[in-house]
């Protein structure tokens, strides 16, 4: 079984037996399509919810563009239909969006933007949300297993210095 | 972020960041704080997978003090550092103390209050250079994914660009061992004003 791994503002595809697997998402979004039939998958890792107006229409690379919810998720769908696969079989995982640092300010509430950006371009491809697992102050790394359309999410555990130091002792 | 700077405008803006990386070495022997030698500081033109690999492998847990920063200088700044790093700065402010067992809570608000200390010293040699005003927040500390907790910084900046001025200083021990890092992302108006504050367009 192959792991690959999607970086910050990439898109990757996949099928059979392939793990899609993407890190640290804080207050960023990955978007996942599957298609359960076909057993093929593609995988986002969103850094922002839009592309601001002055870029639209500038020649964008598809990994410089992809850092963004409004490009990433159609470009997704169009790659999935070149590859075969019908919108109309096709299901959303949506994971990330964090807000890591409780300071309040309008940048930092980019994580609630990510994932409303997601779910809007979503919702327009009417392409149902079977999974979501947003918000909270967590970061999150996820694998898409795309054979068995498994999706592990994982978290690290909060602890105090005092906490952790008890944990290591006992071991 | 209108431009980035050349490689004289780099070397002045590490020289700015030995201010403050000395500050935090003296205040650490000001608390017999001994074990951290010394500081490392490099500027550097970062893309943002790069920033969140920057401290090593982006999954690693670590702690991460978070603050904005607004004056005369502006961005946002983190320190990071592991757990080891934490214990050693509890541990220490406990013997200070006199008092060998803490709750969690108290533990967590001594830490918090440390680090506060810490970026402060950092900042203020900084902005006492050239007689400038920087307000720091009192910075949130948050321990995670160290590639979840720095790309935090990155948002405004990758609004526009693919990559951001990153200024970083390390501690390290007298084994060459990482202790901790600052991580300095400022806004492109106000490194320029300061560096012209001190005198770096000038030379």
């Amino acid at each position: 079984m192959s792991v690959m791994r999607v970086k910050i503002g990439e898109v990757k595809f996949a099928e059979l037996s392939v793990v899609l697997r993407t890190h640290s998402l804080g207050s960023c979004v990955s978007v996942i399509l599957y298609d359960p039939q076909k057993k093929v998958a593609g995988m986002s890792h969103i850094l922002l919810p839009t592309v601001r107006t002055k870029e639209k229409g500038q020649e964008r690379s598809l990994f410089q563009s992809c850092k963004y919810a409004d490009v990433a998720v159609p470009e997704m769908v169009r790659e999935l239909e070149r590859l075969g696969v019908r919108r109309r079989d096709l299901v959303a995982y949506v994971v990330g969006g964090a807000e890591m640092f409780r300071m309040s300010s309008t940048t930092l509430k980019v994580g609630q933007m990510n994932v409303a950006s997601s779910k809007e371009q979503l919702e327009y491809f009417q392409i149902p949300i079977v999974r979501e697992e947003t918000g909270g102050d967590v970061g999150r790394t996820v694998e898409f297993h795309v054979e068995t359309g498994e999706l592990i999410i994982k978290t690290t555990e909060p602890f105090t210095p005092q906490a952790k130091r008890k944990k290591t002792t006992d071991s | 972020m209108e431009g980035k700077f050349g490689k004289t405008e780099m070397e002045y803006l590490e020289e700015i960041l030995m201010i403050g990386g000395n500050s935090v070495i003296q205040y650490f022997q000001e608390l017999e704080m001994t074990d951290v030698a010394s500081a490392c500081s490099v500027a550097s033109y970062l893309e943002v997978e790069d920033v969140a690999e920057m401290l090593g492998n982006e999954e690693k847990v670590m702690y991460s003090a978070y603050s904005t920063i607004e004056g005369e200088l502006e961005g946002n700044l983190f320190f990071a550092f592991d757990e080891r790093c934490a214990h050693y700065f509890t541990d220490h402010l406990k013997e200070g103390c006199g008092s060998p067992t803490w709750s969690d809570q108290v533990e967590s608000s001594a830490l918090s209050e440390f680090v506060n200390m810490l970026v402060h010293s950092y900042f203020n040699r900084i902005a006492d250079r050239v007689n400038s005003k920087i307000l720091l927040s009192s910075p949130e500390v948050k321990q995670d994914m160290i590639g979840a907790l720095l790309t935090h910084s990155l948002i405004e900046d990758m609004q526009v660009f693919e990559a951001t001025l990153v200024m970083r200083t390390s501690f390290l021990k007298a084994s060459g061992e990482l202790f901790g890092t600052v991580v300095f992302i400022p806004t492109y108006d106000s490194i320029q004003r300061y560096l012209r504050a001190y005198g770096a367009f000038r030379r």
